[in-house]
């Protein structure tokens, strides 16, 4: 198919606005000072600590989110248009805001953070696992709404073919639902994943910010800017560059996998 | 009985479906009806995937659905199978774990399983198909594997949505007749839903007629297709169809008469038959004509009604041969005047050997 | 249509990147403040252009690092007050200054806390005490920088469960009692009202912030710009930094 050549003068200008940004910012680096700055012992924890937590973040979502976005897609509960759009709350919601809710729920003084504290002595600010919780809390939605948007166009008629198969509702999901949703699951998981990575305003809320422990990449990139831009520019880039590595490594092959 | 009883009553939207009807174990009924007539609310309703407002089904001896004590058994557990137009093979799973789906859901172990796939894919002659996947597939080999995948199940009630129409002209009655061997093979219970009479011919021991949510018809397939009450199965029947049993040249009618015709499929002589011929490849003459058409049989003119640009007309038997009863033969204008047609004449009726296609009919029919 | 919609996009970019940069009227002086100056700077303008008359003071309150990167940038302002010399030396550096930049304030840190104060912190020592949750900021804010230098002279060392970026991060986790204690300057406990309470400790004299200011070097009222740098450090400029905490040389 030819496209209409009207398509490319606008389709030219997000790929400016989305390109020339990341440009500007290697513009601005030393790349002689470039190995250095991003090979300090800082960058290379924050860098590792971000790696660890969104992939955690990434599988909690994977492990509660997909089942959410099934019974939001085939459920017939009450009220489920109420909990589909309290799903989006957190795109909407200004991450420091998450960061401040989860606080007010899970931190000392709030109601959850009491009960666990009580119960198991556990306290969360502050925390690797606060970290994880607060990049679940913003990445969680990316997908679900991908996911059931999949499942409603999919429809559900492998389902109830299975079903007449004598596959009982959970083996219907777990053999059926689950394999034909693979690529959406996949290309979903990228987007958690690339959100859960730059996650910062829940974070410094809800997490505070300690290297090695609640210092993710953002985190750093932004406290670096308070003093040293060349440093922060540096921690950036290696963002940028995680962030891509996974998109382009991951995303065609889950994707484009099979006809 | 043993079969399956239904008396439901369905709501989808604004459409209301309200059937009363029993299968015989081992019987196969075709459901005809228009699009909307409720045919697809119906097996819906059978298969579980939609409850009935109020109603009862029961199956095997089991209760499936009683709306009044609350009891719905759930898809999963009915032994109900289903086959649609569209096979819906899983696309992540290869012909042969499709076929095994069913029994390892049934509690079969892995090898089991893949053994009674392999049987019911040999079945359909489908075994070559094993390892591919649905994408390798062409429609007819397709709906194959699906046949053998809802039969894989062992359900107790086969339903068939349809399931030769979105197939090419040219696998539909290979497939059709694979459907016979299977179902009659094994005395299977099942319900196909058709816009083809002639899936009812082959498939069928009886038919039931759906418009609008209702049961308007139903009998032995030959006789509601040959004598039409309704205009739905009227319009359906728009062929002359005259049972009797396979003989070397064509059929044999149960008083001996021999119609040539061409065989569709193998049968085997004595094998039940249907002879299917359409009004307009049928001469009319009021003198027995000589030459090349081996069918000549006479009858008396019933009825003559317009049916387009044509003039429809309907015969009686002459004595001694019932079956020419309610044959129709399709003529001009001019013709009915230059004969000097009208009921009660005596005709002598011509149809060519070729234009005579030779069915298997189910044995009850 | 495409060429009208084009043109409407770029007239309402032109026009909000004109509204976005400072313009310099004939009358006013653009001043870039370190954030935690914000109510003794507001405090001066008022008083300033009521002396002034026909001169207007426009501030921009951000943090130091951030005004000293806009400067180095290219942003046209005519004064700048910083938070510490090490950001205002950048500036010098990059020969951006016109003046010699002068200390006209100084600040020092205070232990905070929630106002009852719970875990009874009475000083530094304290916050190293076990089981009292400390927050203090990043070694690359001033406030982080100033508590830093204190634990190496001091030989107290405080464990942060969190170095904040910015003090109000601190202020909030002290305010929603995630934090039992946090370290900010005496000006931030100021500003936080009666939400915490500050706690005064003799080794705050170990780093005391000096606040330099100058005018800068494009800056196109140097009259007026310079008459604003004197008057921050006369006498209404003190009383007003006086009375939200800051010592004055």
């Amino acid at each position: 198919m030819r496209l209409p050549a009207l398509l490319f003068v606008p389709a030219a200008v997000a790929v400016a606005l989305l390109v020339l940004p990341v440009v500007g910012l290697l513009s601005r680096t030393d790349l002689r000072r470039l190995p250095e700055l991003v090979s300090s012992p800082a960058a290379v924890d924050a860098l590792w600590l971000s790696v660890r937590t969104s992939a955690t973040a990434t599988g909690l979502c994977l492990v509660v989110g997909v089942p959410l976005a099934v019974v939001l897609a085939r459920g017939r509960l009450p009220g489920l248009r109420l909990l589909r759009a309290t799903v989006l709350l957190p795109l909407v919601l200004p991450p420091v805001v998450g960061g401040l809710a989860l606080l007010y729920l899970l931190g000392r003084n709030g109601f959850g953070g009491r009960l666990l504290e009580a119960a198991l002595g556990i306290r969360l600010p502050f925390t690797t696992v606060a970290v994880v919780l607060a990049q679940t809390f913003v990445a969680m939605p990316f997908l679900v709404i991908g996911l059931e948007g999949a499942l409603r166009t999919a429809g559900a008629r492998y389902e109830a073919v299975a079903a007449t198969l004598g596959a009982r509702p959970f083996v219907v999901f777990r053999r059926v639902t689950v394999p034909l949703l693979l690529p959406s699951i996949g290309s979903g998981l990228v987007l958690t994943f690339a959100r859960a990575l730059g996650e910062f305003g829940a974070t410094i809320t809800f997490a505070g910010n300690f290297p090695g422990t609640t210092q993710t990449l953002p985190l750093l990139a932004y406290q670096l800017a308070q003093s040293d831009v060349d440093s922060s520019v540096a921690v950036s880039l290696l963002l940028v560059a995680l962030a891509l590595l996974v998109i382009t490594l991951v995303r065609p092959r889950v994707i484009e996998g099979s006809p | 009985m043993t079969g399956l009883a239904v008396d439901v009553v369905a709501r989808r939207g604004g459409f209301a479906l309200d059937v009363r009807m029993e299968v015989a174990s081992g019987e196969v009924v075709a459901v005809l009806g228009r699009n909307g007539a409720g045919k697809s609310t119906l097996l819906s309703v059978l298969a579980g995937l939609v409850r009935p407002e109020t109603g009862h089904i029961a199956l095997a001896g089991r209760v499936l659905t009683d709306t009044g004590r609350r009891v719905h058994v759930p898809p999963h557990r009915r032994g109900v199978g289903l086959l649609a137009q569209d096979p819906l093979l899983f696309p992540h799973l290869s012909v042969l774990a499709n076929v095994a789906f069913g029994p390892s859901c049934l509690g079969a172990s892995r090898r089991q399983s893949e053994d009674a796939a392999r049987h019911w894919l040999s079945e359909v002659d489908a075994v070559g198909l094993a390892g591919r996947r649905r994408w390798q597939l062409s429609g007819g080999q397709a709906q194959r594997v699906a046949l053998a995948r809802a039969l894989a199940a062992e359900p107790d009630l086969l339903l068939l949505d349809e399931p030769f129409a979105a197939l090419d002209v040219d696998a539909a009655p290979a497939l059709r007749a694979m459907t016979r061997r299977v179902l009659r093979g094994a005395s299977r219970t099942a319900l196909l839903v058709t816009h083809d009479p002639l899936d009812a011919l082959v498939l069928a021991d009886r038919v039931i007629v759906l418009s609008e949510g209702r049961l308007v018809e139903q009998g032995p397939t030959r006789s509601v297709l040959a004598r039409p009450r309704t205009r739905f199965s009227a319009g359906v029947a728009g062929l002359n169809l005259i049972a009797g049993t396979a003989g070397p040249h064509g059929l044999a009618t149960p008083d001996g008469t021999r119609l040539a015709g061409l065989r569709q499929e193998p049968v085997t002589d004595g094998d039940p038959v249907v002879g299917v011929f359409a009004p307009s490849a049928v001469a009319v003459h009021v003198r027995r004509p000589h030459g090349s058409p081996r069918n000549v049989f006479p009858a008396l003119v019933a009825g003559l009604e317009p049916h387009g640009d044509v003039i429809r007309l309907r015969v009686a038997a002459t004595p001694g041969l019932d079956w020419v009863e309610g044959l129709a033969a399709d003529v001009t204008p001019a013709a009915v005047a230059d004969l000097a047609l009208e009921p009660g004449t005596m005709v002598w009726l011509a149809v060519k050997a070729t234009e005579v296609a030779v069915h298997p009919a189910p044995s009850r029919a | 249509m495409t060429r009208l919609t084009l043109s409407v996009v770029l007239a309402v970019m032109m026009a909000a990147g004109c509204g976005s940069s400072p313009r310099q009227g004939a009358d006013t002086v653009t001043v870039l403040a370190a954030a935690s100056l914000t109510a003794a700077f507001d405090d001066m303008k008022t008083q300033f252009e009521k002396s002034h008359p026909g001169v207007t003071v426009k501030i921009t309150y951000d943090g130091s690092a951030v005004l000293a990167q806009q400067i180095i940038n290219g942003a046209s302002a005519d004064v700048f007050a910083s938070a510490d010399q090490a950001t205002m030396s950048k500036v010098v550096a990059a020969g951006l200054t016109d003046s010699v930049p002068q200390v006209f304030a100084r600040n020092r840190l205070e232990i905070v806390v929630w106002p009852t104060n719970p875990k009874n912190v009475v000083r530094l020592a304290d916050l190293a005490r076990p089981g009292v949750v400390v927050v203090t900021c990043a070694e690359s804010v001033p406030c982080g920088a100033a508590i830093k230098k204190i634990e190496q002279s001091s030989r107290i060392a405080v464990h942060p469960v969190s170095q904040e970026t910015a003090v109000t991060g601190v202020l909030s986790k002290v305010e929603t009692g995630e934090a039992d204690a946090g370290v900010v300057y005496v000006t931030d406990v100021n500003s936080a009202g009666g939400r915490v309470l500050g706690i005064p400790f003799p080794e705050a004299d170990m780093a005391v912030n000096d606040y330099p200011i100058a005018v800068l070097k494009n800056t196109r009222r140097s009259t007026a710009a310079a008459q604003f740098v004197d008057f921050v450090q006369g006498v209404f400029g003190r009383q007003a930094l006086d009375r939200v905490g800051f010592q004055t040389p």
